[in-house]
């Protein structure tokens, strides 16, 4: 039972997001040039990262964001160590992993916007100029949560002061989770009336996770994607077969009915059919009458002394079949020649031929014409 | 649905869409035999049907045929089965045959208004002036007595006498 538990289709589940504290990531914003092609931007990004860093690239959690048609890239690392054992355990079965301002980097407002991140133990400014959907700012500092108020504002005021030419800021906190659920594309955070989405590719890009893991994770995602199309296909298949199946009782349900009716017309049809066949076969018996005497001595005109009938037998209205013999085999061929040329007959065929002890045996199946077997009319 | 099919681990995935493609295999399979039976089913029927239709189109014409094919008969000369047997055996009695004669009913065909009786008749023994008077006389009474089939042999022992078959029809009309 309790494997059948398992199965149990539950509710929607909420995407398991970790968002980690700004201060731990050093971040760049950097131009690009304009000639660079989306597939050379995480090799530039890496290429920049040694330079920046004083740690290796395989030493460093790092991410960037780059929506296409950007003109530049943000860029931000962490040292690896940074983070605890157990603290990358968590990550294991998290759908991302992220810095915490990154959430908002899916808001890529249109008009020059500032926005004022608190987290538990951070605060992080981020500017757009309204001409690029990677922000042109971003400064994040460190406060401690006993930090007294007026010491967080001043702290507040130096970062403001960094977004130039840009409108107040608007505070948002550093969100703890995200609003979407299992099988939901990408991600959503909101904070008030601000909503920020990030669609799977870029949440590849931001992720801070060991790269290769992200790769086997997005070959999973592939793999299961693939998977959950069968799936559907199968599904698919089985409500196709549900809807032939009515389609066949439908099917069925019409057919009786039709067979039905055929029955229940079958008697009168058959009367119709009876009456059909005996008015012909009374017709027949007036005009078309079987006239063997007729045949025989229509035959026999021509028929040679040395041949004699054995049987003769009548195989509808015109046909005659002759079993015969003779002692002069010649004669059956000339007898055949002599009944084609009759204008009584219309086909002369010649059967089993046997020659036995010096006598023929054959048999000859005589086609009479029509009009050469009319009876006189019927009496009145 | 679709949380509940990617939370389940590979193997449970691959069963079930194994599971699914298996039971829809099945299912299209059975329906498609039973589609075929169906549409062979529905053909036939959709024939007779079609052939009755023209039946039962023609049954005005085919009535006025029937009454059209009778309306020069005489009833009291058509025969019965019963009676057919018996003007058969009058025949052969005037010709001196009757001894050698053999005869069974073998059916009747009949509408509300007319019925067709058929008989078979042998004759052993005879001869030939024997066999052409009684298809004369058998003759004589067309339209009422018709011949149907003939098949006459020569007997093997005696050269000079012959064994007639013959498939004799009467038509009976129903007063």
């Amino acid at each position: 039972m309790s494997v059948l538990q398992k199965f149990k289709p539950s509710g929607p589940v909420a995407k398991k997001v970790v968002l980690l504290p700004d201060h731990a990531f050093f971040v760049r914003v950097m131009p690009l040039p304009p000639e660079t092609l989306p597939a050379g931007i995480p090799a530039q990004v890496e290429l920049a990262l040694e330079g920046l860093s004083p740690f290796p690239v395989v030493q460093l959690c790092y991410g960037y964001f780059y929506p296409p048609g950007a003109g530049r890239v943000l860029v931000y690392a962490a040292y690896r160590r940074h983070f605890t054992v157990d603290d990358a355990a968590q990550w294991a079965d998290a759908d991302a992993v992220l810095p915490a301002f990154a959430a908002w980097l899916g808001l890529a407002p249109a008009a020059p916007t500032a926005l004022l991140v608190t987290g538990a133990d951070f605060v992080t400014a981020l500017g757009w100029d309204g001409h690029d959907a990677v922000p042109a700012v971003v400064a994040t500092r460190p406060v401690a949560p006993e930090t007294p108020p007026g010491e967080r504002a001043a702290l507040q005021e130096k970062l403001v002061a960094q977004l130039q030419h840009l409108p107040p800021p608007v505070a948002v906190t550093a969100p703890a989770g995200t609003s979407s659920r299992e099988g939901d594309e990408g991600l959503e955070f909101t904070d008030g009336k601000l909503t920020s989405r990030l669609t799977t590719a870029q949440l590849d890009t931001l992720d801070v996770r060991d790269k290769a893991e992200l790769a086997a994770r997005r070959r999973d995602r592939a793999r299961n994607l693939h998977l959950w199309r069968t799936f559907l296909g199968c599904a698919a298949a089985l409500g196709l077969a549900a809807v032939l199946q009515l389609g066949l009782k439908g099917g069925r349900l019409w057919l009786d009915h039709r067979a039905a009716l055929a029955a229940a017309q079958a008697p009168a049809v058959q009367d119709i059919e009876t009456k059909h066949n005996l008015a012909n076969h009374i017709e027949e018996l007036s005009t078309r009458r079987l006239m063997p005497v007729r045949m025989l001595e229509i035959v026999n005109e021509k028929r040679p002394r040395t041949i004699q009938f054995l049987r003769v037998t009548t195989k509808g209205l015109y046909v005659l079949e002759i079993e015969g013999q003779t002692n002069a085999t010649p004669d059956v061929f000339n007898y055949q020649a002599a009944l084609k040329e009759l204008p009584a007959c219309a086909l002369v065929e010649l059967g089993q031929t046997v020659d036995r002890g010096g006598i023929t045996r054959f048999t000859l199946t005589v086609t009479f014409k029509p009009e050469a077997l009319r009876p006189a009319a019927p009496p009145t | 649905m679709k949380v509940f099919f990617l939370s389940r681990h590979l193997r449970e995935k691959l069963l079930l869409i194994a599971l699914l493609a298996l039971g829809a295999a099945i299912w299209l399979t059975g329906i498609a035999r039973r589609g075929r039976t169906l549409w062979l089913e529905w053909r036939a029927t959709a024939t007779v049907l079609a052939t009755q239709q023209q039946w039962l189109n023609n049954r005005a014409d085919i009535e006025t045929a029937a009454i059209r094919a009778i309306a020069h008969l005489d009833p009291a000369r058509t025969f019965s089965s019963p009676r057919l047997l018996g003007e058969l055996s009058t025949i052969a009695d005037q010709i001196g045959v009757r001894s050698n004669t053999s005869s069974e009913i073998l059916g009747t065909e009949r509408t509300s208004q007319f019925a067709v009786n058929t008989v078979q008749f042998a004759i052993r023994n005879a001869d030939l002036a024997s066999v052409l008077s009684f298809y004369d006389e058998i003759d004589r009474r067309a339209p009422y007595l018709g011949i149907e089939q003939f098949s006459l042999t020569v007997n093997p022992g005696n050269p000079a006498q012959l064994n007639v078959m013959l498939r004799v029809s009467s038509v009976e009309i129903v007063r």
